[in-house]
Formats: C-alpha cells, structure tokens, sequence
C-alpha cells in the first residue's frame, strides 16, 4: 500500500503547483474580470434563467 | 488495508435553445455518438447497469465511460487511486463532454450548451456520484453511523454554491451546495426520487465478498479543481479512519434537515443538535473528522495522502478564521465572491434573475464564462496541470485495471464487444472472442499487464485470454 501510494502521483505534486499560482494576481480586482463578464452574458437575464429547463436525473 | 479505489460520475446539463422541443435525451445521444476521440461504438453489450436499451453507451481509450442517462450526457470517470487523480479525470470528462457536444453542434447545426452543475432551479436535479472501494469486512452499520454527518457538513468546504432556496429556486439568496435541497430521506437505493442522503446501492463491480462500493449522491459537481481533489480525498481519508475505527462518535440527530440548513447557513453559524443533545456546527463537526483522521494518520502515514490531509486542515482552518479566504480555492467562496462584487457594480439583489444568471454561466463549459475568467487572471488555485488533464483524456490511470480496460479500447475499439467495469470482451485478430476478467479493481494494472501499446502486445494479451462461449 506505501509503495501504491508513493509510486503513482500525477507528475507534478500539488505543492509546487499551488506554489506556481501567481501570488500576486490574487491581489488583482475585481473590474477586469466583471467587464468581461458583462461582454458574455446574454442581454435577456430574465428569459434564460427561464429558458434553462433540465429533465431530471439522478 | 484495502486499496484506495475511486471514481466520479458526472451527468452533465444540456440545453439546446434554438430547439427546446428536441428531447434531451435525443440530444445527449447525439452528443455521445459525436464524441470524436477513440472509442467504442454506440451499441455495446454493457449489461451492468445500464440496461442494453440505454445503450448509448461508449468505453473511451482512457477507461471511462461517455452515455446517456436520465436525458443527460453522463461521463463515469476510470478508476482512481488519488484524489489528485481523480481531479485531472475528471476534468478530462469535462473536455471529452464539450469536445463531443462541439461535434454534436456541427453536425445538427444547433447551438448546445454544457452545464457543470445539479440543478434547473426549476424542481429538476441531476448528480455528481462519487464511488468509494470499502472493504466488505467493514459493517455497515458503521458507514451508516458516521457517514451521513460528515456528507451533510463537508459542503461547507466542497459545495459549489446556488444561487436560490428551494427546489424551484423560490426563495432569493445564496446556499453553498447545489443539491442539499433535493434530499428526503436517511437511507435508500433510489436516486431520482425521494433521494437519501446514504445510498444503499450495493454492486461492488469487484469480488462481493471483499468489497463493498459506496455510491455517494450528495455531492455537488465541482468546477474548481481544489473542491473535487477536496470532495475526493477527504471522503477516502474519513472511509479509511472509519475502517480503522478512528473516527469520534458525533452524528447529527437529523442529517437529512441538517444538509439544507448547513447548506443555507453561509456565515457558517449555524448550531444543529447532536444525537447526545450537545449543539455543533458543520465546521466543529468538519474539524473533529478532520482532526480524527489526522490523528490516525500519524500512526499510518502509509493509508493517507498526506498532501490532501494538509489542505483539508488549512480549509478548515482559514473557513473559521474568514470565509472569504478560500475564495482562492474553494467553488462557493469564488462565486459568492465574484457575485457579490457583480451585485455591488450593478446594484443588484439576490432575487435579480441577473444573479441566477451569472450562477449558470459559471456552470456553462462550452464557451469561456465567470469561472474561466478568475481561472485565467490566477485568482484560482490549481492541483493539477493542463498537461495532466490532456493525458487524462487519452490515457488510463496506470494503477488500477482501468488500465487493461483503456488500453484494449485504444488498441481495437470495433473489436471490443462488451464491457462492464469488471470484464470485457474483444475480437483477438484472427475474429476469435476473448473474455477479459477485470475484477480486481486494483489489479490488471500496467505493472501487471505491461503497456499494451502494439499491436503484437495486445494480440499476445488476447490470445492467453479464455474465448468466449
């Protein structure tokens, strides 16, 4: 089990991914983001909500 | 000490909305016909358990399983050994899904929308299943003891965030999970009515006498890849505590009223009563379990991922701190973050439809939306890499059978004619039938059975395989 633990990590451990986020973009606010945001949403808020109808599942 | 065997199953939204008249199902079996990467045809005998009249129903070289479900385009990810892993599948399922409803698109010249969430906001709920390996020896009593708690209180660390109460969305605000709204009952087989919190469903894919396979239906379907290595990793950790019987003795006196008001209490104050009449939050009962599994840990490095534990504990501890600390990592946080900063530009209330509009776009796949933007501006912190995710879609985990499985369907996808998890059936060259057993779910690994990536090797593989019938 040690070793079935140990052999087999995706490639990149998860530390040095996490360490590779830029730190300071975290910092960066919220305009840009929300700009973009207002460019993809649809016009009608109202009418898609509406419109997105899902049969049921599990 | 089983091995740690897991997978997640995701059925995602669709939606045409040119054509609101064409089924979905019709449409999710079109989005499956289209996937364009190497698989199996749409009719395969897989007799278990989706019946052969549902056979829409595609085993991809990665060992996953694309099919349509319940009008949803399904995706079952390969068996997995790490939660690490289990993120970079299932956001290969994600890519598979999108690639095959691109496809789809063109073929049909109709726009189709992907959605990564659990509900319509309009009574309509469809799941993100996790599936646990348990060794048969642990009883069942004790999975039913403990396990409830802990799905009803870990939402404050994996929910994805809704924007809505109720089932139908009816009352304005915001709730951390997805699905904590759609349950009625303790413990049950069912799933699409009357859903328990603790699914009995009991089909191992795996020697019954061994194991045990717990069907998990509580979970919200994650967009961030922290909250599903979370939503993975902690239940495997608090599994191989139970079976170690490391785990405390704290449970709700109600799980099933529990789960929509934790799910509601988004200041994360909210005290419920113990079974002993003692009163907790989710996050105290969050930090006993995480605490419990920590403790055991120490005496068996070896059963845990300790990189998991360690990111459990800071969650916790930065949720206790200041919720919005883990708007870096977590899916609700970011979103209540980003639709808090979306209200205040635009004046916004919870009952504005422009909120529960921005809450789908976050779950829309097939075009770049809200979440994609903080992902990009690297407000989002990552478990794995893209490159990880690529070669998830085109390659099997190599620890598990899943493996044997993927490489067989890469080396001759018109030759395999049957699958379920636990075998498989293909044409050797010379058109002869041969039956692959695959009941260990941690054998038939690429230890064991080598790469398979020729044709010489997978004929070989074959030929010392029994012929069928």
């Amino acid at each position: 089990m040690a070793e079935r633990v140990q052999r087999e990590r995706t490639p990149q451990r998860i530390d040095e991914v996490a360490e590779a986020t830029p730190t300071a973009a975290r910092a960066v606010d919220y305009d840009a983001i929300l700009d973009q945001i207002d460019s993809v949403l649809e016009a009608d808020a109202e009418e898609y909500v509406r419109s997105f109808v899902q049969k049921g599942g599990q | 000490m089983t091995a740690r065997i897991l997978g997640i199953e995701t059925e995602y939204g669709i939606l045409a909305p040119s054509a609101p008249d064409l089924h979905p199902a019709t449409l999710s079996a079109a989005v499956v016909a289209a996937y364009p990467g190497i698989a199996t045809g749409t009719v395969l005998d897989w007799v278990d358990p989706i019946p052969i009249e549902d056979a829409h129903n595609r085993v991809l070289a990665n060992g996953a399983r694309l099919y349509v479900d319940h009008a949803h385009p399904e995706y079952s990810a390969p068996e997995v050994t790490t939660a690490a892993d289990a993120v970079a599948h299932d956001l290969a399922g994600d890519a598979a899904v999108v690639a095959a409803a691109r496809a789809a698109s063109a073929e049909l010249g109709l726009e189709i929308g992907i959605y990564k969430n659990n509900t319509d906001s309009q009574g309509a709920s469809y799941g993100c299943h996790e599936n646990h390996l348990v060794a048969r020896s642990v009883p069942w009593a004790e999975i039913a003891r403990h396990v409830p708690s802990f799905l009803v209180t870990r939402t404050v660390v994996v929910g994805a965030g809704r924007v809505g109460l109720g089932r139908h969305g009816e009352r304005p605000g915001f709730q951390l999970s997805q699905r904590a709204d759609f349950f009625e009952t303790l413990e049950g087989i069912q799933t699409t009515r009357r859903r328990p919190i603790l699914n009995t469903r009991d089909e191992p894919h795996a020697p019954p006498s061994r194991f045990r396979r717990l069907h998990v239906i509580t979970g919200d379907a994650n967009r961030s890849m922290w909250s599903t290595w979370l939503k993975a990793g902690t239940l495997a950790a608090f599994l191989t505590a139970l079976a170690h019987g490391a785990l405390p003795d704290l449970q709700l006196a109600d799980p099933v009223a529990a789960f929509p008001a934790f799910s509601h209490d988004v200041g994360l104050r909210a005290t419920l009563e113990l079974a002993d009449g003692r009163r907790c939050t989710a996050l105290d009962l969050q930090e006993a379990a995480c605490e419990a599994v920590l403790a055991d840990a120490e005496q068996r490095p070896e059963d845990y991922e300790e990189d998991v534990l360690a990111a459990w504990a800071e969650a916790l501890a930065d949720l206790r701190t200041d919720p919005s600390l883990v708007a870096d990592r977590l899916d609700w946080a970011a979103k209540l973050a980003l639709l808090d900063a979306y209200a205040a530009r635009h004046g916004l209330d919870w009952g504005s439809p422009r909120l529960a509009q921005l809450d789908l776009a976050w779950a829309r796949l097939d075009r770049p939306g809200p979440f994609d933007a903080l992902r990009v501006a690297g407000r989002l912190r990552s478990v794995v890499t893209d490159a990880d995710v690529a070669r998830a879609g085109v390659e099997p985990p190599s620890d598990t059978r899943a493996w044997t499985r993927g490489r067989l369907v890469a080396a001759g996808p018109d030759r395999v004619t049957g699958a379920a998890w636990d075998w498989l059936t293909m044409k050797d060259a010379a058109g002869v039938e041969r039956r692959v057993d695959l009941a260990e779910p941690a054998g038939h690994t690429r230890a064991d059975v080598g790469d398979l990536a020729d044709e010489v090797a997978v004929e070989a593989f074959l030929r010392s395989r029994p012929a069928r019938g």
